[in-house]
């Protein structure tokens, strides 16, 4: 396992991409999919509207970079799974 | 005009740091004020929600702008604290839905800090076309007795403009900490616009803004500008990463540095993972120029003011 560099999980789109493979093995599309950024009131009961979701370019440099990095790796199925450490 | 919803220490930093006092005070200014860990007063106007819920040591508070409103006079927002020493912590949500647009200004201040920390994380969310410009100004008194830490998280949706300025240029930093990290999607420009000025030896000032150009066409600008003094110490990091074709960024800091023992760092860090996109940086850090620095003390200023004078211009 080569030895994580900070500045790639220092943007939270990656962190979030980390955390959505935490669950189980998934292919782009399905990454793509689950990714959305919203955000809740805290205190007001205002039901918000934006959902924001990341491209289907940004999303591939953010695997390749995750899987050359060692963080990520691409199954035969076409999945990306957490690479398992150690 | 509202009086004595805010105490008058703070009224007159507000006016220190160049805010329009009579204006934010205004009975149908939009606004929301808060004295330590009580809410003094919040005006919402059409379109926009302000809402807060006190804790023990501050807010939590949510700052809404619904689809389509464009608020066209400026929001403000008042974190206060007139006591010494403590703790006030702000957690504020701003969501900026679909075609809004709206300025805020935000003053916080700490005029009498002699050990008082303040800390705020906000989470920010703009929709697609929108335009958030938010403006906050600091004020931590003169005995460099102030903790202050705000973070904030920025979304930034496809076409939109968010723009951050955050400066503190009067009295004395304490030891400030902030941390900006902006997300811009397609299309969407970001500007994170830094200012400030450690002039003590007890001033310690770190600032590390992040832009993440996360969408095809995304812009983003650091501009960070400090100065260093009599001691004081500033670490400025920049950082642009494009992650999206044709992105391109800037990322640009300066820093004057004047007096012994006084340091100052600037570190532009760019990164690209997109081969179409583009980002450039600059940074220095120097002395006070010596020919404006003799012109002004020709004229009669002694040379902490003329230094002073300097640095104010270049921030």
């Amino acid at each position: 396992m080569k030895k994580t560099k900070k500045w790639v999980v220092e943007n939270n789109y990656r962190k979030l991409i980390m955390d959505i493979l935490s669950k189980n093995g998934k292919t782009e599309e399905e990454i793509r999919e689950e990714f959305k950024i919203t955000l809740s009131p805290r205190v007001s009961s205002y039901k918000p509207e934006t959902i924001l979701r990341i491209s289907s370019q940004t999303l591939k440099n953010h695997l390749r970079l995750l899987e050359r990095e060692g963080l990520i790796k691409k199954g035969e199925d076409e999945r990306y799974y957490i690479a398992e450490i150690g | 005009m509202q009086k004595n919803i805010l105490p008058y220490e703070i009224i007159e930093s507000v006016r220190l740091v160049g805010f329009d006092v009579d204006n934010m005070l205004k009975k149908e200014t939009p606004k929301f004020f808060l004295n330590y860990n009580k809410i003094a007063k919040i005006k919402e106007v059409e379109g926009l929600i302000l809402a807060g819920k006190e804790t023990e040591n501050g807010v939590i508070a949510d700052f809404i702008v619904r689809p389509g409103k464009k608020i066209d006079v400026p929001v403000h927002l008042c974190f206060g604290v007139t006591k010494e020493e403590g703790l006030q912590e702000i957690i504020p949500r701003f969501i900026i839905e679909d075609g809004a647009k709206v300025f805020a200004l935000a003053c916080c201040s700490f005029p009498k800090a002699r050990n008082l920390t303040h800390k705020m994380q906000a989470e920010v969310i703009l929709g697609k076309d929108t335009v958030f410009l938010y403006e906050e100004r600091h004020y931590h008194g003169e005995m460099g007795g102030a903790k202050v830490f705000p973070k904030f998280r920025v979304h930034v949706g496809e076409r939109s403009f968010f723009q951050s300025v955050f400066s503190l240029t009067k009295g004395s930093a304490g030891f400030l900490s902030i941390e900006v990290e902006a997300y811009a999607h397609a299309g969407a420009k970001v500007e994170i616009i830094n200012k400030a000025y450690g002039r003590k030896k007890t001033d310690r000032i770190r600032i590390k803004d992040a832009v993440f150009l996360e969408g095809e066409g995304a812009r983003g600008l650091v501009k960070l500008r400090a100065a260093a003094s009599q001691g004081g110490d500033v670490v400025m990091v920049g950082i642009t990463e494009a992650n999206a074709p044709e992105a391109t960024g800037h990322v640009d800091c300066k820093e004057i540095i004047k007096g012994e023992g006084s340091t100052a760092r600037a570190i532009p860090i760019v990164r690209v993972v997109d081969e179409n996109a583009r980002i450039t940086h600059e940074a220095s850090v120097g002395k006070v120029n010596q020919k404006q620095l003799d012109t002004l003390m020709s004229r009669g200023l002694r040379e902490e003011e003329a230094v002073d004078m300097i640095v104010q211009g270049m921030l």
